[in-house]
């Protein structure tokens, strides 16, 4: 990546030699001027907060009050028993996390797969499909928050039918809240996944295809050998920016149970967000936000080396 | 993006081949299975949507007491009780604080952007590095110190405070996907207006933007998109009605026992319009935008 970043241009305007410009680069003050803006606010609105989040980690602080140091003693408080808010959360965030992306592969996958093949107004389906990642998710939490209401369609089509006698009160019961969870976060994030898939469909070569069904392949088999194993490296990065973004993402949880019931549906983040923010306790809250820094720390390095090396 | 335009040609060559080789290929059992996967694909997409727009028109009775699929007439009632309260202040926030959002993003990305992959100077490598890093970074694990920035900043509870921090979203994406595409832009057309007397601005603002129009209609779409759905900072950020934007204002809307449902769908189909239209409008550029700038190859 590193030399072909810039290529610098053959005429280099007033081109001569001084100190600064042979450390700094022969356009630095340009240079420099133009990414300030950006890195300006990177640095003041990312970096910095990260690094305040580190220390405040180690006080106690309620908002509005100035904060007193006590070491680890936030992230005692965390790892305090095997059965403390933190550990249940931890639980919940791989059950939700892991049950979302094991069903966004296999749903987008199959989407992919379905929307490759020959069919009328197929850019229109495409589009139908991909409708979910453009709205909102607080939009989409609603309307899912509707659809599983007693009012809504699933509770209708059970009393029609009269499959059950009583209502099914889906976020009122924690082996029935995870997975309606699951399934609203899955709806909303599988788009990005089939796109992907596709994407990465138009560039596995044709020729592979043809020459394995002259060996007698079915469509099974050329699915299993060719597609797979040429998707391998989309599908990575796909799991892993999905991965970091569906564990970190609490918008969803808040809208439709609200970390309910009895905490069986509450994430790391939720759990950071109720203990800083409706709970003031903002050393607490960040204690627990860093709890989940190492996870994301390996995703990011691995991931920024794929991107940097692709690119 | 430049990658997916050269290859455009060539891909549309491919895609008919594929087609003939996919007829002759597939089974019998494969093509039923297929037309049932799209038909529960489409069902499993369509369905959340119809539901909303359908309940939206409804009247409280036919949500609530008779249960209808069908609304008898197109009831307006919900709509015009959402317009007569706060949600017309929520919408001009969002509005307000995606287009500002939308404004800096681009401003200060493609500056950014141009003088990362033309101009030599130390520091370029760690700055995109650092770019990619950023953009990765979840926000839940931002809010906490951010919230106490904007506090100490005397900006806790305003619009100014989200047009300020909702950069931080936007600005590296925008940053990283501009650089890709104006790495593909021919060096030798910049060359020739350096020669001919054009300073470096002169040749980003005539050259190189004109040449980009496709990367920064994606790129605008995208800051606005991110910025109008953006949830956990408005929740954090902002507390009181006037300052919601209408992605938290939704969650205010449920009463404290009874649920307005026909209202809040109302609210929820309204909110959900500009992202939804931008994205139909573009839908091309953007999936493409979104390919190149999250998984390339």
């Amino acid at each position: 990546m590193a030399d072909t970043l810039a290529r610098p241009l053959k005429a280099t305007p007033g081109a001569r030699s001084s100190t600064p410009r042979r450390v700094l680069g022969p356009e630095w003050q340009l240079g420099w001027l133009l990414v300030a803006p950006v890195v300006i606010i990177v640095s003041a609105l990312l970096i910095y907060p990260f690094f305040d989040a580190i220390l405040l980690s180690f006080q106690e602080r309620f908002i509005g009050k100035t904060g007193t140091w006590v070491g680890l003693a936030n992230y005692a408080d965390l790892f305090s028993s095997t059965s403390s808010p933190w550990v249940k959360a931890l639980i919940t965030t791989l059950v939700v996390t892991g049950g979302a992306i094991a069903s966004k592969f296999v749903i987008g996958m199959a989407m992919a797969c379905v929307l490759n093949q020959d069919l009328p107004a197929r850019n229109v389906l495409r589009g139908i499909m991909f409708l979910p990642w453009a709205v909102p998710a607080v939009v989409a939490a609603y309307v899912w928050r509707f659809m599983f209401d007693t009012t809504g369609p699933i509770n209708g089509a059970i009393a029609n039918f009269g499959l059950r006698d009583d209502y099914i009160y889906f976020f009122n019961d924690a082996r029935l809240a995870v997975p309606a969870l699951i399934v609203v976060i899955v709806w909303a994030g599988t788009p990005f996944w089939t796109m992907n898939f596709l994407a990465g469909m138009q560039a596995i070569s044709q020729e592979l295809y043809e020459a394995a069904e002259i060996d007698g392949a079915n469509t099974w088999r050329r699915f299993l050998h060719i597609t797979l194993p040429g998707l391998q490296p989309v599908i990575l990065v796909t799991a892993l920016l999905s991965t970091i973004w569906t564990s970190a993402n609490l918008t969803p949880i808040f809208v439709l149970t609200n970390g309910g019931p009895n905490y069986a549906t509450t994430t790391l983040p939720l759990l950071s967000y109720f203990t800083a923010i409706p709970g003031h306790q903002l050393g607490a809250g960040a204690a627990i936000a860093m709890t989940m820094v190492p996870f994301y720390l390996v995703l990011v390095l691995f991931l920024t080396r794929r991107m940097l090396r692709q690119e | 993006m430049a990658v997916a335009a050269q290859a455009a040609p060539r891909a549309r060559g491919r895609s008919k081949r594929s087609t003939r080789a996919g007829r002759r290929a597939i089974g019998r059992g494969w093509v039923i299975a297929t037309w049932v996967a799209l038909a529960v694909f489409v069902l499993w997409t369509v369905i959340p949507f119809i539901w909303m727009i359908l309940a939206s028109v409804k009247t409280n009775r036919e949500i609530y007491d008779d249960f209808t699929l069908l609304p008898k007439t197109l009831y307006f009632g919900h709509y015009v009780s959402l317009l007569g309260g706060k949600f017309g202040i929520w919408m001009r926030n969002s509005a307000e604080v995606s287009i500002a959002a939308t404004a800096l993003s681009i401003t200060l990305g493609a500056c950014g952007a141009y003088a990362i992959t033309r101009l030599r100077f130390a520091g370029r490598r760690v700055i995109a590095l650092g770019l990619v890093f950023t953009y990765l970074v979840p926000q839940s694990l931002l809010f906490i110190p951010l919230f106490q920035v904007v506090a100490g900043l005397g900006l806790s509870d305003t619009v100014g405070a989200l047009i300020l921090v909702y950069p931080t979203i936007t600005l590296p994406f925008c940053t990283w996907l501009l650089m890709s595409y104006f790495k593909s832009i021919p060096l030798e057309l910049e060359e020739a207006a350096l020669i001919d007397g054009c300073n470096r601005l002169g040749v980003l603002v005539r050259i190189v933007l004109p040449l980009s129009t496709p990367a920064l209609v994606v790129v605008c779409l995208f800051s606005f998109t991110q910025a109008w759905n953006e949830f956990l900072y408005a929740l954090v950020i902002t507390n009181s009605l006037a300052t919601r934007t209408v992605t938290v204002g939704l969650t205010q809307m449920l009463g404290e026992d009874v649920f307005y449902w026909g209202q809040m769908m109302a609210g929820a189909l309204i909110t959900a319009l500009p992202p939804v239209l931008m994205y139909t409008l573009a839908q091309r550029l953007v999936i493409k935008g979104l390919i190149v700038g999250g998984v390339k190859g």
